[in-house]
């Protein structure tokens, strides 16, 4: 019994980078191991698997939006390979180190060449820089987040994350030092304030809440808080804001996942008739999670319980539906967040691959918490095939 | 002892304006108040403890945790929270009703239908509602009648948990009201799957609608995508989920035994959420557990200490 218990407690130790990263030499190697973490992909058997995913083309009803789901983004990158450090060649000689995973990724972001990815399994935020293929623990081991759900860049290079353990909504500057947390709203007591999404529009952080549901607003320069959303379009009440998004004409998407709809605001704050409604059939949402909006207008949005990306046009007209389609591919299991990647943001190796499309094309990518594989990336094109023949 | 009093008098205020507000909800839709009569006794309160509700009494779906009518406003959230009704094949059921299925019509068609097929009072876990494939995708939905949209379970293509019709359903015993589609094998079949009932639950408790199951007191998935195998004798952190029951081994109360007891379900013979929590809360445990852990009542009922 003893001896289970010491067993255990080293594997929570060695499962939290909090202490892992408790002397310098051991994070150095934390955040090697996060550099590998990329290698593999993710086989779930915990080994690798050297098969390569053939993309595969998926068509909308009225065959003018194709998406082409172009696979697993860590198996399309090409991983750098540095000379192994003194301490990890003590540790583990000619052997390759252990490969870091993302265990539970769910809200992403980009900021500028890193992908940042919220695993709250790994209680961390994991910032990737997709040309290389370097990854690394956001902030220093001390002040990770203990449930990372969302997160969202300013134009400074300000990052704003939430710890859902905490409920809490914490603020790194440009270097990525924590420079302290946003506290509750007004409207707002400390128990009812659950932060579960984040979006940022100008200089007003919006902050999706639950119980009840609202966007509250903290207006970054002023550092205050604004008078919170609480209802959408004609009356309906926002209850499970997990996903925000803001478009580039500053319109607010705010996904609902109870409510299985995307309110929609203008820049002006003006309710606009919401997308998607509760249900199977097309253009029907039934566990809504995230929402990003490409330049070309279009609204896609992670579906939990769909285990799909529904697409929709600026107008809320479904478009195509990005599912499971055996035997290509076995689907989502969970997907959760989605960013918008521009096509000078893909890692090297895919840019290559895909450069005669790149321009006509937009690239999505999705978090998946508990599939197979964690970041898909698919292409989304108009008109002709994108990506030529899959 | 000076602060006790208030402050227990605050709380019975509480627990009676709960109680008050919990009558008034299903006084005042007669749905909802049908369903809850029959599902399961009232709840009495309901309680929140850091984002956790916990209901007490007499339990029941109707006002507690699940009960998402309570924020949406709209009774077909009373179920809505894991069951997916045949929006589809409900309207197809009545013109009169086409394309509107959030609407208090719709409810009220779906009540009809429902009154035969599948009593929403008998509802658990277990029970045919679970897990099938998308009918939408599946080519089901959508005839004119809606006797006829209703089709016999099929077996699952994946997930392995096949979910029989309750007894109750009468003549309609094959019907079943409420699918949720067949989610796919997690990660490693066979190791650390989560099967499709978890996965249910864990659309909603990954910390976003609902408390988490990830990085929570339980961090049940903390370690899946490293392949994570659940050593023998070994618990990961709190409980693991989607492990196969480990009905032969010593300090484990057998399968036979577990089944004759009747409280701790184990789909496709693996540890769920559902094998500790009843989403029903029939018992009107804290924390929705099955059964009471009293004296560590549910923890006995598999382990043998």
């Amino acid at each position: 019994m003893k001896r289970r218990n010491v067993e255990t407690s080293k594997r929570r130790k060695a499962n939290r980078p909090h202490t892992r990263a408790a002397g310098a030499s051991v994070a150095s190697l934390a955040v090697a191991a996060a550099g590998c973490f990329l290698i593999g992909g993710c086989a779930a058997d915990g080994g690798t698997h050297d098969q390569r995913f053939v993309p595969f083309l998926i068509e909308g009803p009225t065959h003018d939006l194709h998406a082409r789901v172009l696979g697993n983004l860590a198996d399309l990158i090409e991983p750098p390979r540095p000379r192994p450090g003194a301490l990890e060649r003590i540790l583990f000689g000619d052997r390759t180190p252990p490969r870091m995973r993302l265990r539970t990724p769910q809200g992403l972001a980009m900021l500028e060449g890193d992908l940042l990815v919220c695993d709250q399994g790994r209680s961390a935020v994991i910032s990737v820089n997709l040309p290389s293929g370097r990854a690394a623990f956001l902030a220093d081991a001390r002040h990770l987040p203990d449930a990372p759900l969302d997160i969202a860049v300013g134009h400074d290079g300000r990052i704003f994350v939430i710890d859902a353990a905490r409920a809490a909504i914490i603020e790194y500057d440009a270097a990525r030092r924590r420079v302290g947390e946003l506290r509750v709203p007004p409207s707002a007591s400390t128990s009812s304030f659950a932060p579960v999404s984040l979006a940022l529009s100008a200089d007003v952080l919006c902050v999706g809440c639950t119980g009840p549901g609202r966007v509250e607003r903290f207006d970054l320069p002023r550092r205050e808080w604004l008078a919170p959303i609480s209802t959408g379009y004609d009356g309906i009440s926002i209850v499970a804001p997990t996903g925000l998004c803001v478009a580039e004409d500053g319109a607010l998407y705010v996904v609902d996942a109870v409510a299985a709809c995307v309110h929609r605001f203008s820049d002006m704050d003006v309710a606009l008739p919401p997308i998607g409604r509760p249900g199977r059939g097309e253009g029907e949402l039934l566990r809504p999670k995230h929402a990003c909006v490409t330049p070309s207008g279009l609204v896609a949005v992670t579906d939990a319980a769909r285990q799909s990306v529904v697409v929709f046009d600026r107008e809320g007209r479904f478009e195509l539906e990005i599912a499971r389609n055996e035997p290509h591919w076995p689907g989502f299991t969970l997907p959760c967040g989605i960013v918008r990647l521009d096509g000078s943001a893909l890692p090297q190796g895919v840019s290559a691959e895909l450069a005669p499309h790149q321009e006509a094309a937009e690239y999505l990518l999705v978090s998946d918490s508990l599939g197979d594989v964690s970041l898909t990336l698919v292409e989304l094109q108009r008109g002709g095939e994108p990506g030529g023949a899959p | 002892m000076h602060g006790l009093m208030p402050a227990l008098t605050g709380k019975i205020g509480a627990a009676m304006g709960a109680v008050a507000a919990i009558m008034s909800l299903a006084s005042s839709i007669p749905d909802a108040a049908a369903i809850g009569s029959a599902a399961a006794p009232q709840s009495t309160a309901v309680e929140n403890r850091g984002g956790n509700a916990v209901q007490r009494a007499t339990g029941g779906v109707t006002g507690g945790a699940h009960d998402l009518s309570k924020l949406t406003g709209r009774l077909r959230d009373t179920c809505s929270a894991c069951h997916v009704p045949h929006v589809l094949g409900i309207r197809a059921d009545s013109s009169s009703r086409r394309g509107d299925p959030i609407s208090p019509s719709g409810a009220t068609s779906h009540r009809e239908a429902t009154g035969s097929a599948h009593p929403l009072g008998e509802a658990r876990a277990s029970d045919a509602d679970a897990l099938r494939d998308d009918p939408a995708r599946s080519g089901q939905v959508g005839p004119a009648t809606h006797e006829a949209e209703l089709q016999p379970p099929r077996p699952e293509d994946e997930g392995g948990e096949v979910h029989s019709a309750p007894e109750s359903a009468g003549a309609g015993a094959s019907l079943q009201m409420y699918r949720i589609e067949g989610q796919r094998s997690a990660l490693s079949p066979g190791r650390f799957a989560p099967g499709p009932t978890s996965l249910v639950c864990l659309s909603c408790h990954d910390g976003t609608v609902a408390s988490s199951a990830i990085g929570g007191a339980h961090a049940l998935l903390s370690g899946v995508r490293d392949g994570f195998d659940v050593p023998d004798g070994f618990v990961w952190r709190d409980h693991p989920i989607g492990v196969e029951y480990p009905a032969q081994k010593k300090g484990y109360v057998p399968l036979s035994k577990l089944e004759a007891q009747g409280h701790i379900r184990l789909p496709g013979q693996r540890v769920e959420c559902v094998s500790c929590h009843d989403p029903h809360n029939a018992a009107g445990e804290p924390y929705l557990l099955s059964v009471s852990n009293r004296r560590s009542a549910l923890c006995l009922s598999c382990h043998v200490k």
